[in-house]
């Protein structure tokens, strides 16, 4: 028995309403926004439909670094503290977003609803990008790079502490955060949960060079203004399975300006050298790149101000479905290859 | 600092690339190898078993802590009952 009666959890969850949604067909998905590539995702509110919190968030290679039971409780006490204080003063109240249902994304509802398929979270977010792929409004630095890793900036955390500090590196290290801290701002949004965190975090304009980040230190609120590294939006596509991204199951790594220097080229280009062949590319016949082969261009493209590598400038740049043309250094001599990417399908 | 794109990036590939999502070859060997790779579950599985727990009539009658799969009905408690909603959004166990 996980949660007996009288465990911290039976009793924290006996002074809550427990609701569980399993179909998202009528729920109001602007109000319940959130990166749908999560395994199980919470949210504690009011009967005014105002969000206390979040509890959830994921990194790309797990699902579940950031959730266990004892961040859970906290979350739950947290809540219902937040709770206390609305009914004492509901001011506290924010601006509701503006509705949007599942119904409301025409491929969604060919593909779901119309052949009567759960409508599940995660098909929301994929329906979503393949809509705005079709209509121009993809912003593929925001709506594909979802939920910013934390570990880029240097941040890593105690999580059964919540938003403990466990270790400070990086980009948040320079900017003075200390093992010990806990965060409680993020941008100038209260934060008190890492579902909180993370959501903030991905609502950050992609073209942001800074972020505030509002620690308290041994009950002392101190701020910190965190210069955002390059690329600090990036994460690993491959475990949001049904993405608009193209595949193109290779991956490189970006040469040094000595190396391409060395070899002739562009030193502000995104040359990089093959470490790995995904083995699909065989099987679909994507390509036949090589480890060891260094790719140069991409349809007579060497250079992109956000690409450092060939692979993210085709996710950017090119469409799920394209076959483009890469200029590659085999053994020492240019050849060129083609790469046919591929778009994920739906089981459903 | 790097430089930072205008935040809009579109694709140069024509509106029939983009809806020929469904019609690509090799689908269904990406996604059998993509479920190969699936990560591990194994804690959002213990935490949901966790909930469902408490889910569960594991304590006496009166004590028993419902879980509602229906939002109105939901809010309609949370007004009687004063009470703040904890709201799990999964997919059907």
């Amino acid at each position: 028995m996980l949660s007996p009666k009288n465990s911290p959890r039976g009793k924290l969850l006996s002074q809550y309403v427990c609701a569980r949604i399993t179909r998202m067909d009528d729920i109001d998905i602007g109000l319940f926004d959130y990166d749908r590539n999560n395994t199980l995702y919470y949210f504690i509110l009011n009967a005014d439909e105002q969000i206390y919190l979040r509890y959830g968030g994921r990194e790309a290679n797990s699902s579940d670094t950031y959730l266990n039971l004892a961040s859970l409780e906290l979350a739950l006490e947290q809540g219902l503290e937040l709770h206390r204080r609305y009914r004492q003063d509901d001011t506290m109240r924010t601006a509701r977003p503006p509705p949007l249902f599942a119904r409301e994304i025409p491929l969604l509802v060919e593909r779901t609803y119309a052949r009567n398929n759960c409508v599940e979270c995660h098909l929301i977010a994929d329906f979503q990008n393949i809509h705005r792929e079709q209509n121009g409004s993809l912003d593929r630095l925001t709506h594909m790079y979802r939920s910013p890793d934390i570990k880029t900036l240097g941040i890593h955390l105690d999580s059964p502490k919540g938003l403990a500090v466990k270790e400070a590196g990086g980009a948040v290290q320079a900017a003075g955060m200390k093992p010990g801290d806990r965060i409680t701002g993020w941008n100038g949004t209260p934060v008190w949960t890492f579902g909180d965190l993370q959501y903030s975090y991905d609502k950050v304009d992609r073209r942001a060079e800074r972020i505030s980040i509002t620690v308290d230190r041994g009950g002392e609120r101190v701020n910190l203004s965190v210069a955002l590294p390059e690329r600090w939006w990036w994460t690993d596509l491959g475990f949001r399975q049904m993405t608009v991204d193209p595949r193109v199951y290779f991956e490189s790594r970006p040469l040094t300006e000595l190396e391409k220097r060395k070899q002739g080229l562009d030193p502000g280009g995104f040359a990089s050298e093959v470490n790995y062949v995904d083995g699909a590319a065989e099987l679909l016949r994507s390509h036949d790149l090589r480890p060891g082969d260094i790719v140069i261009g991409v349809d007579g493209v060497e250079r992109d101000e956000i690409a450092n590598t060939p692979e993210l400038f085709i996710k950017l740049r090119k469409t799920a479905g394209e076959t483009v043309t890469l200029d590659v250094i085999r053994e020492g001599k240019r050849i060129q290859k083609r790469l046919k990417t591929y778009r994920m399908s739906f089981r459903k | 600092m790097a430089s930072k794109t205008p935040g809009q990036i579109r694709s140069s590939a024509s509106p029939a690339a983009s809806n020929s999502w469904d019609n690509e070859m090799g689908w269904a060997v990406e996604d059998s190898l993509m479920r190969m790779q699936k990560r591990n579950f194994t804690f959002p599985a213990l935490l949901a078993c966790a909930a469902w727990s408490v889910a569960t009539p594991l304590f006496s009658q009166d004590d028993r802590i419902y879980w509602l799969n229906n939002y109105p009905e939901a809010l309609r408690e949370a007004r009687q009952t004063q009470k703040p909603i904890f709201l799990e959004f999964r997919c059907e166990p």
